[in-house]
Order: C-alpha cells, then structure tokens, then sequence
C-alpha cells in the first residue's frame, strides 16, 4: 500500500474542524465506513495515547486496525501510528498518519498523510509484518484480473 | 473467517510464504523447481507443499510424473479483502465527516 495523501476543504473554522479530528464524540460518528459498524473503539485523539478501532461489515467481516496518537497539536495537526490486526489479533506493519488542519478562505482544509514506515522493497521483504507480501499480493490479484 | 485463519496459519512459516511469493512472482512451477530454491530436502519441501494445498492457497497439477503447483487467487484474494485500502478508508471517513459537518446544527452552512 503505497503512501498516499487526501485533500478536503470544509466551510468550518479549524477550530471545529480540530474539534470532529479530535474528540470522541465527533471521531464515532464519522470514522469507518457505511455499512460498517463500530462494535469496539478507543477513539480519542485529543491526547497522547493509545487508540483502537473494531469495524464490523454486514458479512460479518472484523477490521481491527490500532495505534498511539503521538502528536496533539491544536488546531493544526494530529499525528498518530496505524497497525492492521489479522484474524488472530497480530498487529501487521506499522504505517503513520498525520492529519494537517489548514485555515482557508472559505473555513479549512483538512490533509491526511497516511505513511508507510519502512516502504522500499527491501525493507519489505525483510519485514516481519504483512506489508511486503500484501504489496505483491495485491500487484498478483491486479495482475489476475 | 474459519478459513482466513487457516490461510494466515499456514502461510506463518517464513518457508511457505517464501513459496507462495515465488509462485506468486513467476506463475506455475515444477515442484524441482521449488526444491532447487528451498535450501531444504525434497521431502521437508513436499510437507510445506502439502500444508499450502490443504489450506486450499495453491494447487496441484500432474503431468506425467512431474507435479506443477500455482497459487489460487480465490484464497489470496480472501487475504486482500481483510484489509481495507488506506485510500478507500480515508475516502469513506472523509465522505462521513463531511455528512457529519453538514447536519451538525452548530453549522448550517456546512
């Protein structure tokens, strides 16, 4: 999974923005999909800490994805770690998002940087987690396709 | 999820995976083929082989006296659909967040 970068701009302050990044509350009602539920969560990143997230699909599919928020830094940036679990509960590679609240004309915009760590193919390979065979695995099923 | 935790045992041992990649990476292979690379003996290969069909994540095919083996998509594919793409998750959390704003009373020009 490579790294990627999304942009989106909100008619909020980046204040509020800051607020619905951060603050349990607001984080339950939109983090996940549609058609998922949150069935178990430790969402918090208004402070240091640890988080965890269960999101559970209509098939009955468990996603389970864990971190450490590492960065609170109102209203600008939130910086936290992201691991998968597999169906066994071992947390996979390690990647790093930052959330960047930028004030604009019309209110702010919100950038999420999600970053693998070790992301070239050697380090992959000598990975211990899932990263490096997911990669290939993922170029063989587009390649099948 | 009974048979994704049966694909993700078998697939643990560094042997297997190693496997799995090369046929992965080059398509079908004569099971000498797989020895040749394995730096183990043919019989300890075969057990791995064995543990990689039974999960149902390679199969086999006979020809003759040699015996070929490739991945099965249907099994990695399962692999895939455990996790969500980044890109995708972020997307939908954005897409939510952005419904969230907007019915929040405290801003209705959201």
């Amino acid at each position: 999974m490579p790294d990627i970068r999304l942009e989106r701009s909100f008619n909020v302050s980046p204040e509020r923005l800051f607020e619905v990044l951060s603050s349990r509350a607001a984080l339950v009602q939109w983090w996940g999909h549609d058609g998922m539920t949150l069935p178990d969560e430790h969402l918090d990143f208004s402070k240091i800490g640890p988080w965890h997230s269960v999101m559970l699909s209509d098939e009955g599919n468990r996603f389970k994805m864990s971190g450490q928020v590492t960065r609170v830094d109102p209203p600008k940036t939130i910086g936290f770690t992201w691991g998968w679990h597999d169906p066994d509960d071992q947390r996979g590679a390690e990647s790093h998002v930052t959330f960047s609240v930028v004030e604009t004309a019309a209110g702010s915009k919100l950038i999420i940087d999600h970053r693998e760590l070790p992301s070239d193919e050697v380090a992959a390979r000598h990975s211990t987690g899932w990263n490096g065979p997911l990669i290939r695995l993922e170029r063989f099923l587009n390649e099948t396709h | 999820m009974t048979n994704l935790a049966t694909t993700f045992a078998a697939l643990s041992d560094q042997t297997r995976l190693a496997v799995v990649e090369r046929l992965m990476a080059q398509g079908e292979l004569a099971a000498g083929d797989l020895v040749a690379h394995a730096n183990m003996s043919a019989p300890a290969v075969s057990r791995h082989l064995k543990v990689l069909r039974e999960a149902g994540i390679i199969q086999q095919r006979v020809d003759g006296t040699k015996r070929f083996y490739s991945v099965q998509p249907e099994a990695l594919r399962a692999i895939s659909e455990w996790t969500i793409s980044h890109r995708t998750f972020w997307e939908a959390g954005l897409d939510r967040l952005n419904a969230y704003l907007a019915q929040d009373e405290g801003n209705p020009n959201a």
